[in-house]
């Protein structure tokens, strides 16, 4: 021991080993807090319409029920129309985040279509992830309200079908092919707007390729009962669509398949199977016809034909169709305004958006050309017209006009309407004809007739008068004598008296005495010196055959 | 008056015997022979700083897990006695609130002060401080109840899947918040308080 301890004792100024208990203490609490920011995952921001059945800190983020997440907070947004949920997403599932993942509240649903969702009963609702294909980082997301009926990976097309009823198409039912499942009606929407019906349908690879440009959906569900001429037919789906409705497809007869259709294509959706044979178009363009004259016995439905050949539908009569001041376009009477379907598919084959710009492009150039429409009598039995459309000569060059939000072809005046305005014509030349004049010289002219007659009349009395004369009535014995006497004087001249006996042999010598006469005068004429000189003795005639 | 050290005497921490501190060890029990606990206010301000470093989980981390029926329900210290609280058990939430909250912040305040007031106003208020001392040191072991209340949970109830407790981290940070706090409490020297009364004691300290 030194002699002085505590002088070593005072010089020992190292810091004591104390201090590494805060500096561990500190360093662990470092590490945790950095381990936890690192293993904390991505928080992301889900807007759904509800937050039924979730709760903040409780409610699970699976993804094939496997817990990917937790709900860290639910907020309702300033709009109060929805809520934005806060979760937290572990780590090791980041690469589930993409911009096209999809999130969706699965509860208990019950449902034509089946129970899903059961096990959420006692455990509580949780949140769905169905990871997308599309781009990692996305961190925030619009939920579903309704869960998708087809998994978002799976291979197929996925379609928009408009219309305007939404009579049976439910979420969940099926999409047919000639009576067999190869799809499902995923979500409906009734658009306010547009006044229809949005049903997104999926249909399953393979069975995808059968939906092309061409092909019609229409609603399968019920029973279509006929009663025609015919007889009576009864149409139903499947069972399964007779009870819960659905939708089929397939080409309409006559027609070629078209092309093939990208995914998220929109259709119209036809009321039934019958309808897409009778109005099977899609892509039309409308135009809008003024009409000077009447359009009784046009109506709705009626055809509109090219030279004989159907290229679109009259689809409204009516003065509603536009404000009728701007129908006014001649004069004080406004014009019948008539709009027309004009549907590319029947002339062009195709039924496409690209069909619709040529046939637009088409019908500007025909108009240019001197295209007009006109109304002709379609059937002369019950009147009925139709819109036609033809080339005319003396047509001005048009471009296709634009009244309201309708475009306009130009119309013209053809057929019986031209007949009409002649008529017309002939009728005001025959109005203005002097007919009172020449009225008046006939009536005078029957006066003098008249004043003739008379005269004739008079005559005729004056003539009856004499005839009714004794004198006059003893006239035809008188002649009747003479003709006694003529008819005795001729006696004398019938060929059995002598006098006619002389008088024919008379004549018939003067006859062969005319006859030398005509033979002298004859030679003379040929041979004048025939009177000094004999006549040279002639060859006896041959018959014909003995010259030759 | 003068106090063992003026006179160069120190106690053994161990056997208590009294000598003289020149011999450095124990004649009786060859222990280290110290005037004072060495470095002791260092050693206090270490455990306290390690204390307050374990409050921040001991706070912030779930001090239970409940598992209700599949449904995890994680509990803090605070959100147990707002939760208590709430449900009108107001004795009861006091109690946690007490042992759980105001006794360990309680005790590093006044460790702290103690460490403050015999480093910069040596003499001032002996008696005052001398008595928070004792009072410091008597409390300190209560705060565990919290410690045991989960300990005893998690032991009794783990009925499968119906409902399971499980502890969480905060338990283990204020077990050592405890723990920590008497451990720095025990550092503490209380004769320093006394020593600046006599001045020339502390010369060789």
């Amino acid at each position: 021991m030194s002699d002085n301890p505590e002088v070593v004792v005072s010089t020992r100024k190292k810091l004591p080993a104390i201090w590494f208990v805060p500096l561990i203490a500190l360093l662990i609490g470092i590490w945790m807090v950095v381990n936890h920011y690192l293993t904390r995952g991505a928080e992301i921001t889900i807007t759904f319409s509800t937050a039924e059945g979730i709760e903040a800190g409780k409610t699970k983020v699976k993804s094939l029920s496997v817990d990917v997440g937790i709900v860290e907070s639910v907020q309702l947004n300033p709009d109060l129309k929805s809520v934005t949920i806060t979760a937290l997403i572990e780590k090791d599932s980041e690469s589930l985040l993409r911009n096209d993942s999809k999130f969706w509240v699965v509860r208990p649903r019950v449902g034509a279509a089946g129970v899903t969702g059961l096990g959420t009963l006692l455990s509580g609702a949780y949140i769905e992830l169905s990871p997308g294909q599309g781009k990692e980082g996305s961190r925030n997301f619009q939920g579903l309200d309704d869960v998708p009926v087809t998994p978002l990976t799976a291979a197929g097309l996925h379609l928009t079908l408009l219309s305007n009823e939404a009579g049976s198409v439910n979420t969940g039912d099926p999409v047919l092919y000639r009576g067999y499942q190869v799809g499902k009606i995923e979500s409906t929407k009734f658009v306010t707007d547009t006044q229809k019906l949005h049903a997104e349908i999926f249909i399953e690879s393979p069975f995808d390729s059968l939906v092309t440009s061409n092909t019609r959906f229409w609603n399968t569900s019920g029973i279509s009962f006929q009663a025609t001429a015919e007889g009576i037919s009864l149409q139903t789906g499947s069972l399964q669509s007779l009870l819960i409705g659905g939708i089929a497809f397939d080409v309409p007869e006559g027609m070629n398949p078209g092309i093939e259709i990208e995914n998220h294509a929109q259709f119209k959706l036809y009321p039934d199977a019958s309808s897409i044979n009778e109005n099977p178009f899609q892509y039309y363009a409308d135009f809008l016809l003024l009409f000077d004259s009447s359009v009784q016995g046009l109506v709705a439905g009626a055809p509109v034909l090219y030279r004989g050949v159907r290229i679109g539908t009259v689809v409204d009569v009516a003065f509603t169709i536009i404000d009728v001041d701007l129908a006014r376009t001649k004069g004080r009477a406004p014009s019948i305004p008539v709009l027309i379907r004009i549907e590319p598919g029947r002339w062009l084959g195709e039924d496409t958006v690209e069909a619709k710009t040529k046939a637009f492009a088409d019908i500007d150039k025909s108009i240019n050309q001197g295209m007009r429409a006109t109304l002709q009598i379609g059937n002369l039995l019950t009147g009925a017209r139709i819109v036609t459309l033809d080339f005319y000569e003396d047509a001005e060059p048009a471009t296709i006009g634009q009244i309201g939000e309708f475009n306009t072809l130009p119309t013209i005046s053809t057929g019986l309407e031209e007949i009409q305005v002649k008529v017309a014509n002939l009728l005001d030349k025959l109005n203005e004809l002097p007919l009172t004049m020449v009225l008046n010289n006939v009536d005078v002219t029957l006066k003098q007739v008249t004043r003739t007659l008379d005269a004739a009349n008079q005559t005729v009395n004056d003539l009856n008068t004499i005839v009714e004369n004794k004198d006059t009535q003893d006239i035809p014995e008188s002649i009747n004598s003479t003709l006694e006497e003529l008819r005795l004087a001729l006696k004398g001249l019938s060929p059995d008296s002598t006098l006619y006996q002389d008088l024919s042999d008379s004549i018939t010598q003067l006859n062969a005495t005319l006859r030398n006469i005509e033979q002298l005068t004859y030679t003379i004429d040929t041979k004048p010196n025939s009177l000094i000189f004999s006549k040279p003795k002639q060859q006896d005639l041959q018959p014909g055959a003995a010259i030759k | 008056m003068s106090s063992a050290a003026s006179q160069g005497l120190a106690n053994c921490d161990i056997c208590g015997k009294l000598s003289n501190a020149s011999l450095e060890h124990c004649p009786r029990c060859n222990a280290t022979l110290h005037l004072r606990k060495p470095s002791s206010i260092q050693r206090v301000l270490a455990y306290l700083i390690t204390a307050c470093i374990l409050y921040i989980p001991a706070n912030v981390l779930p001090i239970t897990i409940t598992n209700q029926l599949g449904r995890e329900l994680k509990s803090t210290i605070i959100g147990g006695v707002i939760f208590l609280w709430e449900h009108g058990s107001y004795p009861v939430a006091l109690v946690i609130f007490i042992a759980s909250v105001m006794v360990p912040v309680a005790k590093m305040i006044a460790l702290f002060y103690l460490c403050w007031i015999v480093s910069h106003k040596p003499g001032v208020r002996r008696i005052e401080s001398t008595k928070l001392y004792r009072i410091t040191e008597f409390i300190g072991r209560w705060s565990m109840v919290d410690v045991f209340v989960v300990a005893i949970l998690v032991a009794l109830i783990q009925i499968g899947s119906i409902l399971t407790i499980q502890p969480g981290g905060a338990a283990l940070a204020f077990a050592g918040v405890v723990i920590i706090t008497m451990f720095a409490a025990h550092a503490f020297d209380p004769r320093l308080i006394w020593d600046k009364a006599y001045p020339e004691g502390l010369a060789s300290e």
